[in-house]
């Protein structure tokens, strides 16, 4: 009986055993180099943009590898690593520590198209109302309106669309102002467009990473919205955009251009259409890179940018006399 | 043919055991075997690594809880349940720069078992049974550190060969201990300690495709857009080893340790999870109790 008891137990810490064999070796590792060469090949097998963006990864890591060395600061090790992320020109990839952010700042590629403070005190003025994420009021004896939207804050609610767009229902057309909008929470692009919608349609396509090839992707999948809400408005919209309007502002321009009511006016967009993933590091750090394509309804890819329908530049000289020259020329389309 | 010789042994065993009833019918021995409903709680010490996302382990604890409905003599013995965990798993660095990251964890199993006795081996004390079993999980982790991703969820399920062996423990009689000048008198009982072994036959994981996140955060949201069935993926280890106290109104309470350790294997977005769970339940007696049983 003994001998079966032990035979039991035996049997019992053997198989508990195989759980070491199956699993693989911790991954834990504060070398520089082990974590170099793990961020270089994460990124290598998932970043969607290396053909379009024609950049030879190998060419940058032969840049950066022997600046890598045992015994590197953190601080170090962060710095190459960062600035080899940076290479991709892409806002959406980071390199995260608990001491520094890496980041690619896209909105530097072009001068800022506004000057907040202008467009406040000149355009919004002392009488603007405050409904959620937006500033708005009325523009030239209540014939526009004008709606700034700083950030897509994922606060976005039906009743804040449904008294807004309720308040500017008799105007001839409304500006949408999303230049310096660096992106946020997809969802509110959605809820925002289709109260500007008459019918469901094809609005953008994606496709995503489907191996470690840099071209190798799945199908392009099509992406259709429609018209929702209680309140909608179907005139004339010009939306704003410039080199800071990334991420999120930049799929709501994406999707905008393909609606007949909506006209792009301002600078070309930043980009940021890839969606990044996430993920961490041998040595607990976490990074993000694009692993996703967004194109246009008609598979153009805007990654570096989606020019608008009409470029319009602000005039510092002007800016100085408290004049927008890209709301003056939105005015003048609506008008 | 590895998977071949299991399943003509396993077919064997059920011919053989065919011939069990002679004197009650088999409607009557069904009717008679005693069931139970069963309510556990307990504690599981998991760890969990998804490639996908990372390759560091993530270890921590959660609260384990299982139901199930369990029929059992020595003849046969067949179980359906779920179990459900829930709690957290965390890394945390501990040379260098401090880095600390969290995953809220999220684990149900579907499960049911049949074994059938092996009679040329089994006798009053050691009982020995043959079976398969099924389960079938669901994932879910939260880690906000691991931002657009920080959301992974998938399913893993399994077919197993199983194998328990269980040794009684049975004290008829009141019996009288000394110990120094204490007297003890020993109650009838019976005690059953016993072991469970699952072996994967079959195991197949349902994970997310190659880009992990997918189109879903800007389409609309579909449960397991873009993920993958992977049959035949990975390895899984299950057992179960069990001290169970029968009480003399036929309930029962047990006190078991699973081991319930898997991996869901591709080429890129491999998955490792180990559960550890110690668990305390009562078996609630459904059916009355046999004549020979009091």
């Amino acid at each position: 009986m003994k001998s079966r008891m032990v035979a039991l137990l035996g049997l019992l810490f053997a198989f508990a055993s195989c759980e070491k064999i199956a699993f693989k070796k911790d991954g834990e590792s504060t070398n520089a180099r082990e974590n170099f060469e793990y961020l270089w090949e994460q990124v290598d097998k998932r970043y969607a943009y290396f053909e379009y963006k024609n950049i030879d990864w190998n060419a940058i890591k032969v840049k950066y590898a022997p600046r890598v060395y045992d015994g590197m600061s953190e601080d170090s090790l962060f710095n190459v690593m960062g600035a080899m992320l940076d290479e991709l020109r892409d806002g959406h990839v980071n390199l995260i520590s608990p001491f520094n952010v890496s980041r690619f700042d896209v909105d530097f590629l072009g001068p800022e198209n506004i000057d907040d403070r202008v467009a406040t005190e000149f355009y919004l003025g002392e009488s603007r109302v405050t409904t959620g994420p937006f500033s708005h009021n009325f523009l030239r004896n209540k014939e526009v309106g004008y709606i700034r939207y700083r950030s897509f804050t994922g606060t976005l609610e039906a009743k804040h669309l449904d008294y807004m767009l309720d308040k500017y229902k008799d105007t001839k057309g409304i500006i949408f102002d999303i230049r310096q909008n660096g992106g946020g929470a997809v969802s509110d692009v959605y809820a925002i467009l289709r109260r500007f919608m008459q019918e469901q349609q094809l609005v953008f396509t994606s496709r995503g990473k489907t191996g470690p090839g840099h071209n190798e992707f799945g199908d392009i999948e099509e992406s259709y919205l429609g018209p929702a809400g209680d309140v909608r408005y179907t005139k004339k919209i010009v939306v704003l955009t410039d080199r800071g309007t990334y991420s999120s502002g930049s799929v709501f321009s994406l999707i905008a251009r393909e609606l007949d009511n909506i006209t792009i006016m301002g600078d070309t967009t930043g980009g940021g259409l890839g969606l990044p993933n996430g993920g961490q590091l041998p040595n607990g750090w976490t990074y993000r890179c694009s692993i996703t394509q967004m194109l246009s309804a008609s598979g153009e890819n805007f990654e570096n940018g989606m020019p608008p329908d009409k470029r319009v530049i602000v005039d510092p000289n002007n800016l100085q006399q408290g004049i927008d020259d890209v709301i003056e020329a939105a005015i003048n389309e609506i008008l | 043919m590895f998977i071949k010789r299991y399943c003509c042994l396993l077919l064997g065993l059920l011919f053989f055991s065919s011939a069990t009833a002679q004197e009650l019918s088999k409607k009557q021995i069904r009717k008679q075997r005693p069931k139970f409903v069963q309510v556990g709680m307990g504690l599981n010490r998991i760890s969990v690594r998804d490639f996908a996302t990372s390759p560091l382990t993530y270890t921590g604890a959660t609260f384990n809880f299982s139901l199930g409905h369990l029929a059992v003599d020595s003849n046969r013995e067949v179980r359906y349940g779920l179990r459900l965990n829930a709690g957290g798993a965390g890394y945390k660095r501990t040379d260098g720069v401090e880095v600390q990251t969290n995953a809220n964890i999220f684990i149900l199993n579907l499960n049911y078992y049949r074994l059938y006795n092996i009679r040329s081996l089994s006798n009053s004390k050691w009982n020995y049974k043959l079976g398969g079993m099924f389960d079938g999980g669901l994932n879910v982790r939260l880690n906000n550190s691991l931002l657009n991703a920080g959301y992974g969820y998938e399913m893993v399920n399994t077919l197993f060969l199983s194998g328990k062996v269980t040794r009684s423990f049975v004290r008829e009689e009141p019996k009288t201990i000394k110990i120094g000048f204490i007297k003890k008198t020993l109650k009838p009982r019976t005690i059953n300690l016993s072991y469970q072994l699952n072996l994967p036959v079959m195991h197949n994981a349902l994970r997310n495709g190659y880009s992990y996140i997918g189109n879903e955060a800007i389409n609309e949201p579909i449960l397991f857009n873009e993920y993958e069935y992977q049959a035949f993926s990975g390895l899984r280890f299950n057992s179960e080893l069990a001290y169970t106290n029968v009480m003399h109104n036929g309930n029962r309470w047990r006190l078991s340790y699973i081991w319930d350790a898997y991996t869901a294997d591709d080429a890129f977005n491999r998955l490792e999870v180990a559960n550890h769970i110690v668990e305390f339940s009562l078996l609630f007696r459904l059916n009355k109790m046999n004549s020979y049983e009091k």
